[in-house]
């Protein structure tokens, strides 16, 4: 059997996944290098000669502006235009509100209904695309295709994703009021807030004795989960494994170096360089889990960075078999930095590149084997191609040996 | 004729709020900021700025590109003034600044286009393409977007933005791609001088004089001056004021024109939010402004009223905006004319505009205006004493001017009652 029937089918891309991987790409979708930094102590810090028109923009708006606006308010905006201007999708700055709530999701604990979401590129509606088990969400019935209209009596017509996300977040024990439109029906919902896991390692034996291990991000405790996993399926028992990081839109280098580091016995994983020409080398960290029976990677567009990262380490290591759809394509490498505002700023630092010195950016990770999904593609009535090709792979690698 | 030229305005005033819609106080210049040798942040907010140097620092030393600090700088302006959610207030950077400011002085050089934005306000298209200039000769048509121009993409540039990146001197070329339906389509477009449709006047049945009024521009009371003298107003039996369209300009212009028909009394009551105000008075054709304290001090000098006797109509409607509102509220709270059409489109602040020190500049909401009554019209509008409105999808090529039959009808009325 293959895991059709999982409660999470995050294994099979559904066009409504390929809207949610488009989302998190952009929420979550990078290689955190340098663990978060916080700058506390002020020193004494002064900008350089150049920024005075903004500081005459500044004045000008406080002594001439109609309303009276926050000094806050204008800084946030400074900050924001000021990276934006870098014209880098991947640098971000967030204010304090938004950056507590990124804090939050990397640590792998949230507190909310446990739903995620997407934006309809046509309408610009914000709509339900998964329901995560055992949440608020899936007690309180919500149902993946239900468009948000309203939460706690405001219409969200005019946020967006962010916005939607923070009013809907909130400490677990508190209620939040959501009327969702189903079909043609308006429903609305009160949700208890709860505490829960965001799911990231999942795993089961296929038929003919083949493990499948899937991940869906690069936290910290990714790589204990993964252990823990390639344990309870006694994995060189089985005939083969296959390491699901379809969907998958990375996360921290660390994590991407630990689990690297569980497929790659020594020698370099990656290699990180800077502006100004100076490169890192990240090896094997001697961590190696011993794999013995033969791997396939599954990958898709939606495997990024830090996914595509394993999946470049291990193509090039002839670790393992690459089989799906070209990777996202994104080969950078950012850092986090908290402000003293309590906002934080996340820059690009650095491009990656794998053992043998490519770099994916713009161009993804071509897979050894292509299984692209077809246009006309029917979930229902096809299945996980995908997968399928996996395990045929697999299969066929195991008639050779014996 | 009269159907022509009614479809070149309707042109201009889709533009409305967006090309010229602002109602301009005084023009700052950078003198005085120039004064200074040393721009700095008042002590109070240095400590809130901290994240931004902290910011700024970060990318100097760890971004993976480099990056030009003006660059950063004029993003870093951009967000700020953005911060302030007023679509009337915006920066330019200092490559394109010197190509926003000429709008209102009846010239510019550039291709001949009139643009809006699109609804979701991320592109601009063409609603009208003025006859005889580079613009029609290259093949534009209205409803074309903006794509590309001189290799960038435009995508999310702000009407401002766009139109300095195709004005540019007479005689030089811009290389602009548009998307028409479906097609991307380039262009070559040589620039020239565009001389900016401001005034026209003609005579109406009934000897009834008519003039229209694109913009509050600094030649507006010059010309209209003229066109009054053109058609012997003194011989006329009445007068047609047509600022259909017309999204406003200069407030010194408001005040010329102002000064028109309203000989003696209040034209605005300028209210700046922190309890400051200034109402501007006329009296022998001099202008004056009056502090909340009373102090008074004198904004303008000549302002010649029309002196004719002779009943006037003023035509407006819902694309009138921000000085046209201004005009007609001053001489309808002070009975002087009659106002006929629709409801205008309700814009009642002033903007600046300021040069930085870098060559950039920004423009900013700095107060209302209300209406010698003290009404606020903004988002109201101003309601015509004679409501005259057009029916959705109306033709008016098909079915006529019927707010300057209205008009029409009136004179004649008041001129028959008058004789």
């Amino acid at each position: 059997m293959y895991p059709q029937n999982k409660q999470r089918q995050t294994a099979n891309v559904t066009p409504a996944q390929l809207g949610i991987i488009v989302a998190l790409v952009f929420i979550i979708g990078f290689v955190l290098g340098n663990q978060i930094t916080n700058i506390q102590a002020q020193t004494n810090v002064t900008l350089p000669p150049e920024f005075q028109p903004l500081q005459e923009a500044y004045n000008t708006i406080q002594d001439q502006y109609i309303e009276d606006v926050a000094i806050d308010v204008l800084v946030d905006g400074a900050i924001t235009g000021m990276v934006e201007a870098l014209d880098d999708q991947f640098s971000a700055y967030m204010p304090p509100e938004i950056y507590q709530d990124f804090n939050i999701s990397m640590s792998g604990d949230m507190e909310g209904i446990g739903a995620t979401i997407t934006t309809d590129d046509e309408t610009g509606e914000m709509y339900i695309v998964d329901v995560l088990p055992n949440t608020p969400a899936e007690a309180a019935g919500v149902q993946p295709g239900d468009v948000f209209v309203a939460v706690n009596g405001e219409s969200v017509e005019d946020w967006d994703q962010t916005q939607l996300v923070t009013n809907v977040r909130g400490p677990a024990g508190t209620v939040v009021n959501i009327t969702f439109r189903r079909g043609d029906d308006l429903i609305e919902l009160s949700i208890t807030r709860d505490r829960f896991e965001i799911p990231n390692v999942e795993y089961e034996v296929l038929e003919d004795d083949i493990g499948y291990i899937s991940m869906y991000d690069f936290s910290e405790r990714s790589r204990a989960q993964l252990d823990e996993a390639l344990n309870i399926l006694d994995v060189n028992n089985l005939n083969g494994l296959i390491f699901d990081l379809r969907g998958n839109p990375g996360g921290l280098l660390t994590s991407a170096i630990e689990i690297g580091s569980a497929f790659i016995e020594e020698g370099p994983i990656l290699y990180e360089r800077f502006s100004d020409g100076s490169e890192i080398t990240f090896s094997a960290d001697g961590s190696y889990a011993g794999i013995e029976v033969p791997i396939v990677v599954l990958v898709n567009q939606g495997s990024a960075s830090a996914s595509e990262l394993i999946a470049g380490a291990l193509q090039d290591t002839g670790v393992a078999t690459i089989i799906g759809d070209v990777t996202f394509g994104k080969g950078s490498v950012q850092t986090v930095l908290g402000l003293s505002n309590g906002g934080g700023l996340r820059i690009t630092v650095a491009r990656w590149l794998t053992p043998n010195r490519n770099s994916i950016d713009g161009k993804g990770v071509v897979p050894d084997i292509r299984v692209p999904i077809p246009e006309d593609f029917d979930y229902q009535r096809d299945g996980d191609i995908q997968l399928q090709a996996a395990v045929e792979f697999l299969s066929q690698t195991e008639a050779a040996i014996d | 004729m009269k159907q022509l030229k009614r479809n070149i305005i309707l042109g201009v005033m889709a533009v409305n709020i967006f090309l010229a819609g602002m109602l301009f106080g005084t023009q700052l210049s950078m003198s005085q900021a120039q004064e200074q040798a040393q721009i700095t942040l008042p002590p109070e907010a240095q400590a809130a700025f901290e994240p931004l140097f902290q910011a700024y620092n970060m990318i100097d030393s760890q971004y993976v590109s480099d990056v030009e600090i003006d660059v950063l700088v004029d993003g870093a302006i951009r967000g700020m003034v953005e911060a302030l959610d007023d679509p009337y207030s915006n920066y330019v950077d200092p490559e394109f600044f010197p190509f926003v400011n000429n709008d209102l002085s009846g010239e510019i050089e550039g291709i001949g286009v009139v643009i809006t934005e699109t609804e979701d306000g991320n592109e601009i298209e063409i609603v009208n393409v003025l006859e005889g200039t580079p613009a029609e000769a290259a093949g534009l048509q209205p409803g074309d977007v903006f794509v590309i121009v001189n290799g960038e993409n435009v995508y999310g540039l702000t009407y401002l933005e766009l139109a300095a990146r195709v004005r540019g001197r007479a005689g030089t070329t811009v290389n602009i791609t548009m998307r028409r339906g479906q097609e991307l389509i380039d262009f070559v477009v040589e620039r020239a001088r565009i001389e900016i449709p401001n005034v026209e006047y003609e005579i109406l049945e009934g000897d009834i004089g008519y003039i229209s009024m694109a913009q509050f521009s600094s030649l507006s009371r010059q010309q209209v001056d003229e066109a009054l003298a053109a058609i012997h107003i003194d011989t006329l039996n009445g007068l047609i004021f047509d600022l259909r369209g017309n999204p406003g300009g200069y407030l010194s212009a408001a005040v010329q024109i102002g000064g028109l028909f309203l000989e003696e009394g209040t034209l605005l009551i300028e209210d700046f939010g922190d309890g400051t105000t200034e109402e501007f008075i006329i009296r022998d054709q001099q202008v004056f402004q009056v502090d909340q304290n009373g102090n008074e001090t004198l904004y303008m000098s000549d302002v010649t009223p029309l002196n004719v006797d002779i009943p006037i109509v003023v035509l407006v409607d819902e694309f009138s905006a921000s000085a046209s509102e201004l005009v007609a509220g001053a001489w309808q709270d002070n009975g002087v004319v009659t106002l006929i059409g629709n409801t205008t489109f309700g814009k009642g602040t002033v903007q600046t505009q300021s040069q930085l020190i870098n060559g950039g500049g920004i423009r900013l909401t700095i107060a209302r205006w209300l209406t010698p009554n003290g009404n606020w019209i903004s988002e109201q509008g101003i309601t015509p004493d004679i409501l005259v409105t057009l029916p959705d999808n109306y033709d008016i090529e098909q079915y006529g001017d019927i707010q300057l039959k209205a008009a029409l009808e009136y004179l004649m009325q008041e001129t028959v009652e008058m004789e």
